[in-house]
C-alpha cells in the first residue's frame, strides 16, 4: 500500500493539466488536450479561461484572458510558436511555413 | 533556433523570457539529442542561452531572487541549475530514479519538482540534498507553491497521452506543507 500525501482536489475532470503558476493570488494552469488556460482561486472559484486553437505546452500565467502572457504550443502542433495571449509575437521554429 | 517545439517557459520581472525547446519527440526512442534553452529579452531579441547536454528540457523556473534558473530534464533525469551571475556555469542535481517534468522555486536554493513515474513531488537543494518527498495518487506533472508557501499544488493525471486525457482523469490537487 502506497502512502499518499493528504490530497485535496481543487479542480477535477481535466485532460492533461500542466505548468501551474501562481500569479496575483490565483493559480493559472493549462489543460493541454482541452486547449485551455484556466485560472482559479484557492477556494476553487474560476476567474478566467482562455480557449485556444492549439494544445498549449506551458503558460507563464495571466491575469485575465486578454492580458499579456506567454503560451507555448505543445509538441505535435504546428507551427511551433510562443504567443503572448493570442497574438503571435515570435516565431522560433525553423519549420514555420512562412 | 528552437529544437523542435518550445515547451516550458518562465518570465523574469523585467519581462525576459526563458523557454525550453525539447530536442526530441517525447514518444520517440533511441537517440535523445540535446534540447536547448532560449532567452528572449524584453525587446524580443532572442539568443540561445544553453544548448549542450540537455536531454528534453521541460519545466523552467527562476528562483525568487532571479539569480538561479532551474530546468528539469525529463530524459536527462536530473535538474540543471544555472547561476545567472556566473555565465556559462551549470550544476546538475540528480535524485535517483526520478523523471523530472515541472518545477517550481522553493526558496533557500531549493526547488520542488514533479517526478512523473514516481507519482511524487520532491524538494531538493542545489547541493543535491533531498529535503522532502510527497506521494500522490497519480503521476505528477508539475508543482507550484501558493503565495505563503502553505500549500503545494500539483497537476496530476493518469497519463499525458490524448486517449487517456479524453477520460478526464486530470486534476489540480494540493497538500498542506508544514
Amino acid at each position: 500500500m502506497t502512502e499518499h500525501a493528504l490530497e485535496n482536489a481543487l479542480v477535477s475532470g481535466l485532460g492533461f493539466p500542466e505548468e501551474p503558476r501562481w500569479r496575483d493570488g490565483a493559480l493559472w494552469f493549462i489543460d493541454n488536450w482541452n486547449k485551455q488556460v484556466i485560472g482559479v482561486r484557492e477556494d476553487g472559484a474560476e476567474i478566467g479561461r482562455l480557449d485556444l486553437d492549439f494544445p498549449p505546452a506551458a503558460s507563464a500565467g495571466c491575469r485575465t484572458a486578454n492580458s499579456s502572457s506567454w503560451i507555448s504550443r505543445a509538441a505535435g502542433s504546428s507551427p511551433s510558436t510562443l504567443l503572448p495571449s493570442e497574438r503571435v509575437l515570435m516565431r522560433i521554429s525553423p519549420s514555420w511555413p512562412g | 533556433m528552437a529544437r523542435l517545439n518550445p515547451n516550458g517557459l518562465c518570465t523574469a520581472r523585467d519581462g525576459t523570457l526563458y523557454v525550453t525547446t525539447v530536442g526530441s519527440e517525447v514518444f520517440s526512442s533511441g537517440d535523445r539529442p540535446s534540447g536547448n534553452i532560449i532567452r528572449i529579452a524584453p525587446d524580443a531579441v532572442a539568443e540561445v542561452f544553453w544548448e549542450t547536454d540537455l536531454p528534453y528540457p521541460n519545466g523552467a523556473v527562476l528562483a525568487e531572487d532571479e539569480r538561479l534558473l532551474y530546468v528539469a530534464e525529463t530524459f536527462g533525469q536530473r535538474v540543471s541549475v544555472f547561476d545567472l551571475s556566473a555565465p556559462g556555469s551549470r550544476r546538475t542535481v540528480t535524485v535517483g530514479g526520478t523523471v523530472p517534468d515541472g518545477i517550481c522555486d522553493a526558496g533557500e536554493e531549493s526547488f520542488w519538482f514533479a517526478d512523473v513515474v514516481g507519482a511524487q513531488c520532491v524538494r531538493a537543494r542545489i547541493d543535491g540534498e533531498v529535503l522532502e518527498t510527497r506521494k500522490f495518487s497519480r503521476p505528477c506533472y508539475a508543482p507550484v507553491l501558493n503565495g505563503d508557501r502553505s500549500r503545494l499544488y500539483v497537476a496530476i493525471a493518469d497519463s499525458y497521452t490524448p486517449d487517456v486525457g479524453a477520460r478526464g482523469t486530470g486534476a489540480l490537487v494540493w497538500t498542506a506543507l508544514d
